[in-house]
């Protein structure tokens, strides 16, 4: 390398800030975090807040209900929504809300989250919430994860290491399910849960936490597509007792600060099918219920 | 009757219950007009709404010249008259795209309407108290005999026949002048039935939001009943932030111009129109239950797309959501209102 070289990779590098993820130095040559995947605009807008990003992460098994979940939350955050209101820091957070948004208003559901890591869209979005005396303002960063990675991860930890980095450094997780594939496949979805119950524990290593002080994650359990599942919308809590036992025993032990809602965004639908076997739901109308909760929740338990 | 009384006096009533509302869009339902002169039948049924039994009476026999002029008076006061006309109705069919199933808007065709009267707002909790009280539930005639079993599980919240919201038989404090919410397509139907009236069907109530201001030039329909702008003053959705039902008094900016509130937003609307979705050949809608129309969207509609006059979705006929109310009509034909100059004396 010639000196002129190795004084502008020098200079790349002081220019950069760290991952935001994962901590790996990067360049401000870098588009992503080689190590993580990371998105750099990411890094950049939450390194010009110059305040400690508060890492909310949207998990669950495919087909859960996380992109509609998360980019209907930022719209609901940009109008303001209760107590919470959301300025998204940066374009490419709309990219999430834009896609999401069009969507439903055509009545139909975003195209699904890609695997590859580098695909995904993440949003970076300051949130205040004024419910209480003194307001409260958090750098809420969550990246839309897709369910088939989250999956592979659980089976082969390290195969994706954007989700091992940010399940890390997560405070507090909205674990999504879908109320109809609990109800009607309920041990299944009750055994994902348990493991990826069980992968944030050795992600944050709380096995080897002492007891004084409690620095594990909030988990916000949410019953999705709660339009299709009465018992789900009606009482959450119980609805888990009923049909995800053993994650809710999980909880009790592990997760000491956890809650249980229903949320759907959809009024009414019908069930399509086509001859080559797909299946899918489309919305007449969008009304969203129970989004926002969850996410108020964590913010005031993490 | 002159085609110049059947719009003057609609509008003149129109605004004599404006005056009678209270500003504050309170809580208090809409006057209940009361004929302490009338028979004691004719002054019953006018203060239950069910003066439409006495214009069309179900077993032909008409009423005497008195009792037909306190009904006209009950109904112009309640009921706006809606001219017939043409309506384009719009819709949607399934097919697959790129990105998996979709449903891809198309004009439907055009459908013809007759006159009818209208209600100028939703049932209200206080009305639909009234049929409960008066045994609307146990009254085997109002109901098919299909659902007679659903009819059973028609209960509020403590069990009582009644509104799923409702408890003890009462709607919650303070809501009497919202519309009622938590009944089925059935239920709307039998109160229908109870005052004499029906549901309207997706053509008429469209045609009740945009017969006044379709434009000569381009007959070309408006979105919503004051134009083809949105505006959250005007119609109770989610834009308006109150993210659940309000008093029949408000939003008054978005009436139309012969009175009808509330058209849009506050609460979707049963309508006497069987929901089909229309697909491609290699789709199979899967539908347990039929459904039936709705319009006009509710106070938790997100996208106002979904809620203008040319919209419609679907709701499964026993479901009994917290954002679907109704109102009712009944058609003009045939039908000569008396003049109200020499009308009976009358207490608001």
């Amino acid at each position: 390398m010639s000196n002129s070289e190795s004084y502008n990779t020098a200079l790349c590098y002081q220019d950069a800030p760290p991952c935001v993820c994962c901590d790996s130095q990067m360049t401000s040559m870098d588009d992503y975090c080689e190590e993580c995947q990371t998105p750099a605009e990411i890094t950049q807008s939450v390194s010009q807040r110059r305040a400690r990003p508060h890492f909310i992460s949207v998990v669950g098994p495919s087909n859960a209900g996380k992109t509609v979940y998360l980019g209907l939350l930022l719209d609901m955050l940009c109008g303001g929504a209760k107590d919470l209101k959301g300025v998204p820091n940066g374009a490419f957070s709309i990219k999430l809300q834009e896609q999401v948004v069009s969507a439903l208003e055509e009545r139909r559901f975003p195209e699904k989250t890609p695997n590859e890591s580098d695909l995904w869209k993440w949003l970076h979005c300051v949130v205040t919430d004024s419910s209480q005396r003194k307001e409260k303002t958090v750098d809420f960063v969550a990246p839309d994860f897709a369910g088939e990675a989250i999956a592979t991860e659980l089976e082969q930890p390290g195969t994706y290491p954007a989700v091992g980095h940010i399940v890390q450094r997560t405070s507090a997780f909205l674990l999504l399910c879908d109320s109809a594939e609990v109800r009607d496949n309920g041990a299944r979805e009750d055994l994902f849960a348990m493991k990826l119950g069980s992968y944030i524990s050795q992600q944050q290593s709380l096995s080897e936490l002492g007891k004084s002080r409690d620095l594990t994650p909030a988990i916000a359990v949410v019953f999705t597509k709660s339009d299709t599942c009465p018992e789900a919308a009606a009482d959450p809590k119980r609805f888990m007792a009923n049909n995800m036992p053993r994650f809710l025993d999980y909880c009790q032990h592990n997760f000491p600060r956890h809650a249980v809602f229903s949320a759907s965004v959809v009024g009414s639908s019908a069930l399509l099918s086509n001859d080559v076997g797909g299946v899918a739901r489309v919305p007449f109308h969008i009304q969203p219920r129970g989004v926002i909760e969850p996410l108020h929740w964590a913010i005031q338990n993490s | 009757m002159p085609f110049a009384t059947l719009f003057s006096r609609p509008l003149s009533v129109f605004r004599a219950s404006f005056s009678a509302a209270k500003p504050d869009g309170s809580a208090a339902p809409p006057p209940t007009l009361d004929f302490p002169d009338a028979p004691p039948d004719i002054r019953k049924l006018v203060r239950q709404r069910q003066y439409a039994h006495i214009v069309r009476p179900i077993d032909g026999i008409a009423f005497d010249p008195d009792s037909l002029r306190y009904a006209w008076k009950a109904i112009d006061h309640d009921m706006a008259y809606v001219p017939g006309g043409d309506v384009t109705l719009h819709g949607e069919y399934a097919t697959t795209s790129d990105e998996g199933f979709v449903l891809v808007p198309q004009v439907i065709g055009t459908s013809h309407t007759e006159a009818i009267y209208l209600d100028r707002w939703c049932v209200t909790n206080a009305d639909y108290q009234r049929f409960v009280a008066d045994g609307g539930y146990e009254n085997i005639s109002l109901w098919p005999e299909q659902i007679l079993e659903s009819v059973l599980r028609f209960v509020d919240r403590t069990g009582r026949p009644g509104p799923a919201q409702w408890e003890k038989g009462a709607p919650a404090k303070g809501t009497l002048a919202h519309p009622v919410v938590g009944v089925s397509w059935y239920e709307a139907n039998a109160y229908a039935q109870w005052v004499g009236k029906r549901l309207p069907t997706s053509a008429e109530w469209q045609r009740a939001g945009t017969w006044g201001t379709t434009s000569s030039d381009t007959l070309k329909e408006p979105k919503y009943p004051w134009g083809n702008s949105f505006d959250p003053q005007y119609a109770n959705t989610w834009a308006s932030g109150r993210h659940r039902t309000v008093s029949i008094h408000e939003c008054q900016g978005g009436n139309t111009p012969n009175g009808i509130r509330q058209l849009i937003g506050n609460v979707w609307e049963w309508m006497n129109t069987q929901y089909l979705l229309a697909a491609t050949e290699e789709i199979t809608v899967h539908m347990t239950d039929p459904m039936a129309e709705i319009r006009g969207g509710a106070f938790d509609s997100y996208f106002h797309s979904h809620t203008s006059c040319q919209s419609r979705s679907a709701q499964s006929l026993l479901s009994r959501k917290n954002n679907v109310g109704f109102r009712c009509c009944f058609s003009a034909e045939g039908l000569d209102p008396c003049g109200e100059d020499d009308s009976p004396s009358t207490d608001g």
